[in-house]
């Protein structure tokens, strides 16, 4: 879906555009310009701080720079804000974060320039149940407020109802096979 | 680009300690390379510089190295004497300026005694036409009185600790007897002056007028002293101390167009046969002699910078494992393998760029820190002058290097496929 794997069969489409009409450098531009993506860790430059992580995807596309009106230092803030990350954390370097608060470093900067898809590959995993209800909720409202999907992928069957559907992959596998 | 030279500094940053070790070696290869080329070029015209206003070397018929060898270096030992009606004639040619004749084969402790008339001290020039200068005291007197004075080389005087008024003995042979060379003990010399330092063989020379030569042989036959025979010091001057024999002799000439000239008739000369070489021409055959040597240092230092620039890529690539989530980050927020190659790069043409500022600058230190110790050791005088084109060619060719060297790591993270980078494995 982010177009990272070509389609043997069938098509992968983006926003209506098929991922297989485009080369490799467009591939590229065109995931930077609407995909935003949550692994499940080490989502972090280590070296980088908080805020020059979150914006890091504004300084590779050009179009979600365009889209922070209030520049990408200033939206960069009030994500880091939404997602309840304590001011002072801001200027220290990634890894000097804990997990919980990475994920939620890692959350802005997917939603940095409102893209219209962000992939979540489990990035709840390695948060305990607490932390888990409340990343789970940030990340659900803020994409809601940037206007963005969500696909996320988890095991977790308990985070299932909180989206609108849910695909088994066991399931998709069957049906998929001749 | 703004944005990746951000990263990728950043980046370096991070692995400081590692890369810190890269820049060094890289640093130490240059500053090897750089010095060596230094060391190159200064022992070249250190040694061209080795006698100039000369415009023929005149000896025995040998080959023009080993003329020069004996004659300017005093290397080695003639093959044959010239004899002073040869020298006579050659001064009465009419282009000739000045002849000044050379007595090789005693030596002091080592070092090479060197019998002349006082128009060495007058005509004979090194480097850029530079005359000799005294240090202390004065020439010798070239009379009878001042039959025993010596003149020292710079070095020879430093090294041995003699100053102005100290004995000295000559030995018979050039030192390399270990000590069983016969000594001129019964006609000692009194220094009366001492030269300034040229990075010449003149500084390695104890000067000596010719007739002391002719004195202090006078009691010797076939090398040895003449059993039963002892002429006193004093008594010596009243023999005939006009030498009838010398090694060589230096000429120079009123007109340089004449050389050619002058060169064909000592060629010619018919009474004995006779070499005379233009110091630059056999000077330039000398260096392709012992040039050898100097290619060999030149290639080692050559791979010296190879393998530290391999040890360049070597830590690139061992770290492009640990990286790879780095890139997987940078690749999912839109950087483009283009980009993530252009990052490795960068980082290997910084890294090379640190190392070989450091060298170039080691290297000046270097040159500048060990050149009094390099004049007084080897009699080389390394000069902290602007790099020469071969440094500068040097420096590109490292920077160069290290920069194609660190495509190769970049290479491979480009070719590492995206998928791989997106799902990083933990």
């Amino acid at each position: 879906m982010a177009g990272v794997l070509q389609a043997r069969s069938g098509q992968v489409q983006l926003l209506g555009k098929d991922w297989a009409e485009l080369r490799g450098g467009a591939r590229d531009a065109r995931r930077a310009d609407h995909v935003g993506v949550i692994f499940q860790q080490f989502n972090l430059l280590p070296y980088l701080s908080v805020l020059d992580n979150v914006i890091l995807p504004c300084r590779f596309s050009k179009l979600r720079a365009s889209r922070c009106q209030r520049g990408a230092q200033q939206s960069a803030r009030s994500l880091l804000e939404r997602v309840a990350l304590p001011a002072t954390l801001w200027d220290r370097r990634a890894d000097a974060l804990s997990v919980g608060q990475q994920q939620r470093v890692a959350a802005a900067r997917a939603l940095i320039g409102q893209p219209e898809l962000i992939l979540a590959d489990e990035p709840t995993s390695a948060l305990d149940a607490a932390r888990r209800d409340s990343f789970m909720q940030l990340l659900l409202g803020e994409c809601a407020n940037s206007g963005s999907s969500l696909v996320f992928v988890s095991h977790d069957e308990r985070l299932a109802p909180r989206f609108d559907e849910q695909l088994s992959l066991p399931e998709l596998n069957l049906a998929a096979a001749p | 680009m703004k944005a990746l030279l951000h990263v990728a500094l950043r980046s370096a940053l991070n692995r400081r300690g590692t890369l810190a070790l890269v820049v060094l070696s890289i640093a130490l290869a240059t500053a090897l390379l750089l010095s060596l080329e230094r060391l190159r070029t200064d022992i070249r015209s250190s040694f061209s510089q080795a006698v100039s206003a000369t415009d023929l070397v005149v000896g025995a018929r040998t080959g023009p190295v080993q003329l020069m060898l004996y004659a300017v270096f005093r290397v080695g030992g003639a093959t044959n004497t010239i004899s002073m009606d040869s020298v006579r004639a050659v001064a009465a040619h009419r282009a000739v300026a000045w002849v000044v004749p050379l007595a090789l084969g005693d030596s002091h402790r080592g070092y090479p005694v060197l019998g002349t008339t006082v128009d060495y001290f007058k005509h004979f020039a090194w480097g850029d036409k530079q005359p000799l200068r005294l240090a202390q005291g004065r020439t010798f007197d070239g009379t009878l009185d001042g039959l025993y004075e010596a003149v020292l080389g710079a070095e020879v005087a430093a090294q041995l600790g003699y100053g102005l008024g100290q004995k000295i003995v000559l030995s018979h042979g050039l030192g390399g007897g270990g000590g069983l060379d016969a000594e001129h003990a019964d006609k000692p010399f009194t220094v009366v002056g001492v030269l300034e330092r040229t990075g010449t063989p003149v500084d390695r020379s104890v000067h000596v007028s010719l007739q002391a030569i002719e004195a202090i042989h006078l009691d010797w036959g076939g090398g040895a002293p003449i059993p039963g025979l002892q002429i006193a010091p004093e008594h010596a001057r009243k023999f005939d101390l006009e030498p009838k024999q010398v090694t060589a002799a230096l000429v120079g000439l009123k007109n340089r167009a004449a050389v050619f000239n002058v060169q064909r008739f000592v060629a010619q000369y018919e009474a004995e046969p006779l070499l005379a070489v233009l110091p630059g021409v056999a000077l330039d055959e000398l260096w392709a002699a012992v040039g050898l040597g100097e290619r060999a240092l030149l290639a080692i230092s050559g791979l010296v910078a190879l393998v530290s620039l391999a040890s360049l890529v070597a830590v690139v690539l061992a770290g492009l494992n640990e990286r790879r989530r780095e890139l997987a980050v940078l690749r999912a927020v839109g950087a483009g393998p283009r980009q993530v190659l252009a990052l490795l790069a960068l980082e290997g043409a910084l890294v090379t760029l640190a190392g070989a500022l450091l060298g170039a600058l080691m290297a000046a230190a270097s040159v500048v820190l060990a050149g009094p110790w390099i004049q007084q050791r080897f009699g080389i005088s390394l000069i902290a002058s602007a790099p020469t084109a071969e440094q500068w060619a040097l420096f590109v060719a490292v920077l160069a290097a290290g920069m194609l060297a660190s495509l190769v790591p970049g290479w491979r993270a480009y070719r590492l496929s995206l998928a791989d980078g997106l799902s990083p494995r933990t």
